[in-house]
């Protein structure tokens, strides 16, 4: 167990000096010329050279390179061109918006995904097999500015039962920040006004994000539902008198989920992608959009710092799935 | 003391036959994708013969015109018929994603066979860069690299192949470790013939099958990935009638004029799952461990 | 009589065709008797187990008799009367001893859950009795080993498991489908004379389904003979396998290795086990069979007695006599 998880770390490490390459390189070096980006057309060649020699672009590459990573590890991700804020102050302002939904969109994932995928399996070749396919199909083509948009079509214009955008009403002061968190906050809090207005706004917007998720989840659960229902353990199981919910859920699902944990991990990408665009959509104030907002204005560093802190969350998420994975199955060791 | 009797001839239990056709007539789902495919190739070859309309004319007269028998999606904000947009978008739309995975299979797979074949140092190398690129959730990077290189459509699809290039080299790498113990292979070594006719006389050919289902697998997502940039911004930009540019530009107006970003959204929607619903089934036919 | 089965036909449908798997085979087990079912590989012999338990797949259907426990035939019962048959009633071993566990359980676990659904006894106290159990099984440190995972277990060690999983009822009957055909000689004895003894114990009735004549000479009392789904001979063991009556009988007993002659080859049995899709019109061995005469081809041959008196029990489905 330790040595998996120091292998898995010293990957980690690789892996992350591999992205901060990539996103150096992205920054610094394809992009023309980033002076002249922040100083405009107009400037004279003068400022130009001033604002070259401050952001360090006439050094050499690896000094440059090597400034950048100092920077890194001081949690500098330089300043934002749009914000004119440090990059840093911004995620950190706009993460638990994100981290908020997208936690919500992976619950709704999990909770209706393999019950989903359990009743498709049983079912198998049944009308209920046939709609559960058609409908994880539908989840994974389903462009999420498309879902989004219907779903605001639907349930704000159509019938008015939830908001169209906003993580909170303008008149509700926003609960104390403990987390960042909204519902967490103002259950914390015992803020019940800020609770439920919190929680409206959250629901179309968790759903439509959850979407291509719990249709990867159910996806998977029916697959290897079937494949362990097929195996001969199940049989043994059954003729010595298990049945019912004890052999789906204790002998069946316990181990089809085991594979299932690699895609639910693996379809985190899916569902941090899909998150730039629905908060694009719902003018949720997290991460996503405050990226899309920058790209707007060609702001690197904040696209930069919003790559790299996304691709370490990605990568954390997989060390994590690698470790449930290791606990789950008693079979895997070393 | 176990009897041997020759014979052994098990009761087939399950089917023993499995014919093609049989598969897919079972399959009423993989046939109803491969129609919607067929619809949009029919629609976008023949676009100017189904609407009179031209995709870019500006007719301001008519702008936000509500979806009637004259204009049947309606119009945009500059009075531009959507739905010839949307028929000359799916040329675009379709034909890009198409040769987005087209090519970044053919780069994946090549690169993979040399990686697997020569192995050692150019191996890791190659194996490295290609953990960094699976490192990033693929929007975001395509996103990350789109922005970089530059909005437009040509950098977008740039972007897109290279998020998708990793897949390839994995699984073109993984069948050519198993080809290369092959006697054939060996054989040809042995006759001095060099590697890179090796590569591309036995290796990539053989190796070809699984990439051709993960290229199906992969055109819907690749679809949606193109129209994702184009709808932050970063892919095709306006007037193009492409899909995501055209939603990009229609959602600000969606309370308004319900039809502008809803229609093209539709056709996307379409489109992908189409494309998903044949790689479902072809991966159901070729993957026995899936249909049990 | 615990088990009777009475012109019981199986058929299997797949897409473009049926299968008589099981054609009007009928046979009985007694209280605390070991009875072996014999036959090659496609016999039916498992096909008879699984139809015994209800655990056919979902293409198969009983087309015609009666499985008769304790009086009551079975195949009318509804699937709740069924279910609770399985292992409280009738337990079963199959042959795979290495995929017949719950892999990522505790063995005590699994035994304990199946142990508290028949005895209706809390988990804790269940789990005390697996142990026991384990210990019954002639385990050697139960204590450690319930707490093992089946993968770290021998396959030996795991068949044990899965026996004392099929008596934890205890049921009546143990359906043992080849459990010791995937084990190594030396413990393959060692299994069989563990199933003896719990048999002797307990007065569990054995049904031992293999293809190993030698095993049955050793353990049951009396044997069935299948081939093709049908029952063709039927005894005491010491009657069948002293005077068999029935060609395939004696072809089987002359590929035993052990037997007669050492100078003499091994006889094989010539020709391929008939397609179960189309049923010959007369004997079903007729096509492999060395006394054939004119009329195997034209009429099938009627399980009858062949002994008279003390071996009336035993009867072959043969015209030549």
């Amino acid at each position: 167990m330790k040595q998996i998880i120091v292998k898995r770390l010293s990957l980690l490490v690789f892996v992350l000096f591999g992205v901060t390459l990539l996103t150096f390189f992205m920054s610094h070096v394809i992009p023309g010329d980033p002076a002249r980006m922040m100083v405009g057309q107009r400037a004279d060649e003068e400022t130009l050279q001033e604002v070259r020699r401050q952001l360090g672009l006439d050094q050499p590459v690896w000094v440059q390179y090597f400034t950048y990573m100092k920077g890194l590890f001081a949690g500098d991700f330089g300043k934002s061109i749009r914000t004119q804020k440090p990059v840093m102050d911004d995620l950190v302002a706009f993460f638990p918006a994100t981290l908020e939904l997208a936690l919500s969109a992976f619950v709704i994932a999990l909770a209706i995904g393999i019950p989903i995928g359990v009743l498709a399996a049983v079912k198998k070749d049944t009308m209920v097999d046939h709609g559960g396919r058609l409908f994880s199909i539908a989840g994974v083509s389903t462009p999420v500015f498309w879902s989004g948009l219907i779903g605001i079509l639907v349930f704000y214009k159509l019938l008015g039962w939830l908001p169209s955008g906003g993580r909170i009403d303008l008149h509700i002061p926003p609960p104390t920040r403990i987390t960042g968190l909204y519902l967490l906050d103002s259950l914390f809090t015992g803020n019940w006004a800020a609770f439920k207005n919190s929680l409206w706004h959250l629901i179309l917007p968790a759903f439509v994000l959850s979407f291509a998720q719990l249709a990867m989840v159910t996806r998977q659960v029916r697959a290897s539902m079937l494949e362990v229902l097929g195996q001969e353990y199940i049989r043994t199981a059954m003729a010595n008198g298990i049945s019912g919910a004890v052999l789906l859920f204790r002998y069946a699902l316990r181990n089809a989920l085991i594979p299932t944990i690699t895609v639910v991990g693996l379809s985190f990408g899916a569902l941090l992608g899909g998150a730039i665009v629905t908060e694009t959509i719902f003018g949720w104030p997290g991460m996503g959009k405050y990226v899309v907002d920058s790209i707007a204005y060609l702001d690197f560093p904040s696209i930069m710092g919003f790559t790299f802190v996304i691709a370490v969350g990605y990568v954390l998420i997989n060390l994590l799935v690698d470790l449930t994975y290791y606990v789950l199955d008693p079979q895997i060791k070393e | 003391m176990s009897i041997q009797a020759k014979a052994q001839t098990d009761i087939p239990t399950e089917r023993t036959v499995n014919p093609l056709w049989y598969k897919f007539h079972k399959n009423p789902l993989t046939i109803f994708g491969l129609c919607i495919l067929l619809f949009f190739l029919l629609v976008s070859v023949l676009a100017p013969l189904i609407t009179s309309y031209d995709p870019t004319k500006i007719n301001i007269t008519e702008r936000f015109s509500p979806p009637s028998a004259k204009h049947w999606f309606g119009t945009d904000e500059v009075g531009r018929d959507i739905f010839t947009r949307i028929i000359y978008g799916a040329r675009l739309s379709l034909g890009v994603g198409v040769a987005v995975v087209l090519s970044a299979g053919l780069i994946g797979s090549v690169v993979g066979a040399i990686s697997g074949y020569f192995g050692g140092k150019i191996d890791q190398v190659i194996m490295r860069l290609m953990d960094i690129i699976l490192a990033f959730p693929s929007l975001v990077l395509a996103m990350a690299l789109a922005a970089t290189l530059g909005p437009n459509l040509q950098n977008a699809m740039i972007a897109i192949a290279i998020v998708k290039i990793p897949v390839y080299v994995r699984l073109a790498r993984a069948e050519t470790l198993a080809l290369r113990e092959k006697l054939y292979v060996k054989a040809a070594l042995t006759f001095g013939i060099p590697p890179w006719r090796i590569i591309a006389r036995h290796i990539i050919p053989n190796a070809i099958s699984p990439v051709v289902i993960q290229v199906t697998l992969d055109i819907g997502d690749a679809v949606l990935l193109v129209a994702t940039l184009g709808f932050l911004g970063l892919g095709a930009q306006p007037p193009t009638p492409e899909w995501g540019a055209m939603i990009s530009i229609g959602w600000k107006y969606l309370i308004d004029y319900w039809w502008y970003p809803t229609f093209p959204g539709f056709a996307l929607f379409l489109a992908s799952c189409g494309f998903n619903l044949i790689g479902d089934g072809i991966r159901d036919i070729l993957d026995p461990k899936v249909n049990r | 009589m615990l088990l009777e089965i009475r012109d019981v036909t199986v058929e299997f449908s797949s897409m473009q065709d049926k299968i008589t798997a099981l054609s009007h085979i009928s046979f009985s087990i007694d209280r605390g008797e070991i009875v072996g079912v014999v036959g090659e590989s496609g016999s039916g012999k498992s096909v008879t187990a699984l139809t015994i338990l209800g655990l056919l797949d979902k293409n198969a259907k009983v087309a015609s008799g009666q499985i008769l426990y304790q009086g009551e035939n079975v195949l009318t019962f509804d699937k709740k009367r069924r279910q609770a048959l399985r292992g409280k009633q009738i337990g079963m071993v199959f042959q795979e001893p290495m995929t017949a566990l719950h892999p990522t359980m505790r063995v005590g676990n699994q035994l304990a859950e199946v142990i508290s659904r028949h005895r209706r006894i809390p988990k804790k106290a269940a789990y005390q009795l697996a142990v026991a159990s384990l210990d019954e099984v002639h385990i050697r440190n139960p204590e450690l080993v319930a707490r093992k995972y089946p993968f770290e277990l021998s396959g030996g060690m795991r068949q044990r498991v899965v026996i004392a999983l099929a008596m934890a009822a205890p049921p009546d009957l143990l359906i043992a489908d080849e459990p010791t055909t995937a084990l190594d000689v030396t413990i393959q004895h060692e299994i069989l004379k563990l199933m003896k003894e719990l048999s002797e114990k307990r007065g569990t009735s054995i049904m031992l389904i293999t293809h190993d004549l030698g095993v049955v000479a050793q353990l049951c009392r009396r044997i069935v003979v299948m081939y093709a789904g049908e029952v063709v001979e039927t005894g005491e063991t010491a009657h069948v396998l002293n005077s068999p009556s029935h060609p395939y009988t004696r072809a089987l007993i002359g590929a035993l290795p052990d037997r007669a002659d050492p100078a003499e080859p091994l006889q094989a049995i010539p020709g391929e086990v008939p397609n179960l899709r189309a049923r010959p019109q007369g004997c079903i061995f007729a096509s492999r069979c060395s006394s054939v005469i004119p009329l195997c081809h034209q009429e099938p041959p009627v399980l009858e007695p062949v002994g008279e008196g003390q071996a009336k029990s035993h009867k072959a489905a043969c015209w030549v006599r």
